[in-house]
């Protein structure tokens, strides 16, 4: 009896020991990201590509990978996860500045600066993209994907109407004017769901009269938001509804139905930005399709929005953080630039000027990021990927009201300037500190 | 005790365990957690602050608002599908195939309520909209609106929404109502020369009263603890116009961190809720003795 149960017995302990092995050698990298392959973020091609070279290369490691819907999906999540203890690794998502501050007060976020010491990427990234990811001294993030915001046209639909690209405010107008009067909506737009994309045009219309200064006086809390350059951005920015340059009934219109209008040749353009390169060289005609940033006006420079679109995260709690920090170096190294920006379309964020001739990227790709970066210096960073989450809710909500005529700029400016102040009083504020001295 | 009244609580005993972990231990512990603060949004060591939440809760405009669409979503709710649902039952009480027309206006309600919104999203559309293209088509272009981007009528559009996937549900349980109806009452009557009408209103719709009681109470709960329908299709935009109390704990919860104040909101709207709901059995259970 006993020899018969031997053989089962000898087979079954030699397979536990050899899973328990396994085990003890396999590590499992739990990763959440945004890299789809359609929407926003659809760097998934790129993105596919470098892990599973990872894999290839980093023998008994597994990554346990989720992907999420881009925007404030991911951002909910991983909120989620974070205070409830069962984050990933490594996640990548969007929060900076006051909103990082948020996560590493409490302790959740992982300082990255010894790694970044390690890997060499205070060389590899700007300062203003460190500065956005840092708090009093220490990295906590590494920004990658670049966003900046600019107009798809239609060429096609601009020579029909006899449009050319618009080099003054004034001209602005005059291009909402003809297009209105040619049947088309001139700037498909959208601010329905969460309201971030009038989040966005603001900062824009700001930077364009206020530059880049002013607006991290205000983001950093030096400056209140009711000052004059603002309520000249809002006015300007009523003076587009006003002409009626965006879609009709854009506060009910969501991101999707805004695209869908200018896809479908219904609107002479649209405004956003790089985040959805992906989705619209697929769903146009190459023939058809270009992009121009807004002109510089009034006299002043011209300038836009950027932001990093999101970062790299690693958790505080993670049982692998050297393992994390390495697989973060791993994706970012210039070695795959190529990958990023000629497959996934992904603009990526580096402190060396890269040089376009090398990428093979449709020509509309390598414009809307190689003019973006000419003049990232005077840009505004991006108030909704930068200010704390109570602040956010302000900015879109109360930017609603001011479009739709129910509140004044006053009101709305004055609601930003208690929520920052309730920011600041929780400690949510962005302050990078002294990180220099700590990458040293 | 009886060995029938001890068999009793045995049979009831998984049911009392299920309502414990799943309805009175987090009723009791989001209660606990709305007297507690922390320092920081999203800290976790939380200290106890009485009713220092409640007294924040009393001067945020965001939730009073939030919670008057509740309110309106619950006026609206009650007099739209239900009484829908009551004139489409008394019709199709005496038809002979009115289980088959109850089964198709049923059909809104067991599309999820996801499902719906995006379909009357587009159904909404300035644009490409069915409603606005059809007003067009019939030279009423002057009565199209911006029925989800306009503060004003946003939130009756998303409610026409609601009350589309409700309708049905009101007619069948109309029906069952009416069926519960002794059928000599209205043959009385109508020998004594009373209409449709009167019949309808005389003797119908007060027998219909505990049909119509159990409705309301499902309608202030259902529209007091609203939030798919709104989350996709408005997310409470334009300006927080179809904000409802259940987005407002998410957003407190979700992007903010703010778990406890979001648990204080929790307990004014069950409070709100249990509250409205003894009201409306108090005063219809005194109108039936």
């Amino acid at each position: 009896m006993i020899k018969k149960l031997l053989i089962p017995i000898i087979s079954t302990l030699m397979i536990s020991f050899s899973t328990t092995s396994m085990s003890a050698d396999l590590r499992i990298l739990k990763l959440w990201d945004q890299f789809e392959n359609f929407g926003m973020s659809a760097a998934g091609p790129a993105f596919e590509k470098i892990i599973a070279e990872f894999k290839n290369e980093n023998e008994g490691v597994e990554l346990a990978r989720s992907v999420f819907g881009g925007g404030w999906p991911i951002r909910n999540a991983v909120e989620l996860a974070l205070t409830s203890g069962d984050a990933p690794d490594v996640f990548y998502t969007w929060p900076s500045g006051a909103g990082l501050s948020a996560y590493a007060k409490e302790g959740y976020l992982l300082d990255l600066t010894p790694y970044a010491k390690k890997y060499g990427w205070f060389d590899r990234l700007p300062d203003w993209a460190i500065e956005r990811n840092a708090f009093e001294g220490k990295l906590y993030a590494y920004p990658w994907e670049q966003d900046l915001e600019y107009v798809y046209y239609n060429k096609r639909i601009f020579e029909e109407i006899g449009q050319k690209i618009p080099t003054n405010w004034e001209e602005i107008l005059d291009w909402c004017d003809n297009a209105r009067a040619n049947g088309y909506t001139p700037i498909s737009y959208s601010d329905a769901g969460a309201g971030w994309q009038a989040a966005n045009t603001i900062t824009d219309i700001f930077a364009m009269v206020g530059g880049r200064q002013l607006g991290l006086d205000i983001l950093q809390n030096r400056e209140k938001w009711n000052n004059p350059k603002m309520h000249e951005a809002l006015d300007m920015f009523k003076e587009m509804v006003d002409h009626k340059c965006f879609t009709d009934g854009f506060l009910g219109i969501e991101y999707g139905e805004q695209l869908a209008e200018f896809y479908t040749g219904d609107a002479t353009a649209t405004w956003t930005g790089t985040w959805v390169l992906q989705s619209t060289v697929a769903s146009m005609d190459a023939a058809d399709l270009d992009i121009f940033y807004m002109p510089a006006v009034k006299g002043n420079k011209q300038s836009s929005h950027f932001s990093e679109g999101s970062a790299f995260y690693i958790n505080a709690d993670t049982k692998h953080p050297d393992l994390a920090a390495q697989f973060i170096d791993y994706v970012t190294q210039p070695r795959w630039l190529q990958t990023w920006i000629d497959d996934g379309y992904c603009l990526v964020i580096q402190r060396d000027e890269l040089d376009w001739s090398k990428f093979n990227a449709p020509p509309v790709v390598v414009k809307a990021m190689s003019e973006g970066i000419a003049f990232q210096n005077d840009m505004v960073d991006a108030f909704h990927t930068t200010v704390a989450p109570n602040v956010v809710q302000t900015l879109y909500s109360g930017m609603q009201g001011v479009l739709s005529g129910s509140t004044s700029n006053d009101e709305f400016l004055d609601a930003m300037d208690a929520a920052s102040a309730e920011a600041a009083a929780l400690g949510n504020v962005w302050n990078p500190g002294d990180w220099k001295a700590n990458a040293n | 005790m009886t060995n029938l009244n001890k068999n009793a609580y045995y049979f009831l005993f998984p049911a009392l365990i299920y309502l414990t972990i799943w309805l009175f231990y987090p009723l009791f512990n989001n209660a606990y957690l709305s007297l507690l603060d922390a320092e920081t949004a999203r800290s976790r060591d939380y200290f106890f602050v009485g009713l220092d939440n409640y007294s924040e809760l009393i001067r945020d405009q965001i939730f009073w608002r939030a919670l008057l669409h509740n309110i309106i979503w619950v006026v609206l709710s009650i007099f739209i599908p239900l009484l829908i649902g009551l004139i489409l039952a008394a019709m199709l009480y005496n038809m002979r195939s009115r289980l088959f027309y109850a089964s198709i206006f049923f059909i809104p309600h067991t599309f999820a309520l996801i499902i719906t919104a995006i379909v009357w999203r587009w159904i909404y559309h300035p644009k490409y909209g069915l409603i606005n293209q059809t007003l067009d088509n019939l030279g009423l272009g002057s009565f199209k609106m911006h029925w989800l981007g306009n503060e004003n009528i946003a939130l009756v559009a998303v409610n026409m929404m609601g009350s589309w996937s409700y309708y049905g549900f009101c007619v069948l349980i109309f029906l069952a109502g009416l069926q519960n109806i002794d059928p000599t009452l209205n043959d009385a009557a109508k020998i004594d020369g009373a209409g449709p009408i009167q019949r309808f209103f005389k003797i119908t719709v007060p027998l219909l009263k505990n049909t119509f009681m159990f409705l309301v109470v499902w309608t202030i709960i259902g529209s007091m603890r609203f939030f798919d329908l709104i989350f996709v299709a408005t997310n409470g935009t334009p300006n927080l116009s179809t904000d409802i109390t259940g987005l407002y704990i998410y957003r407190l919860i979700m992007q903010q961190g703010r778990v406890t104040y979001a648990g204080t909101i929790s307990v004014i709207l069950t409070l709100f809720i249990l509250a409205m709901s003894f009201f409306v059995i108090k005063n219809l259970m005194r109108e039936n003795e």
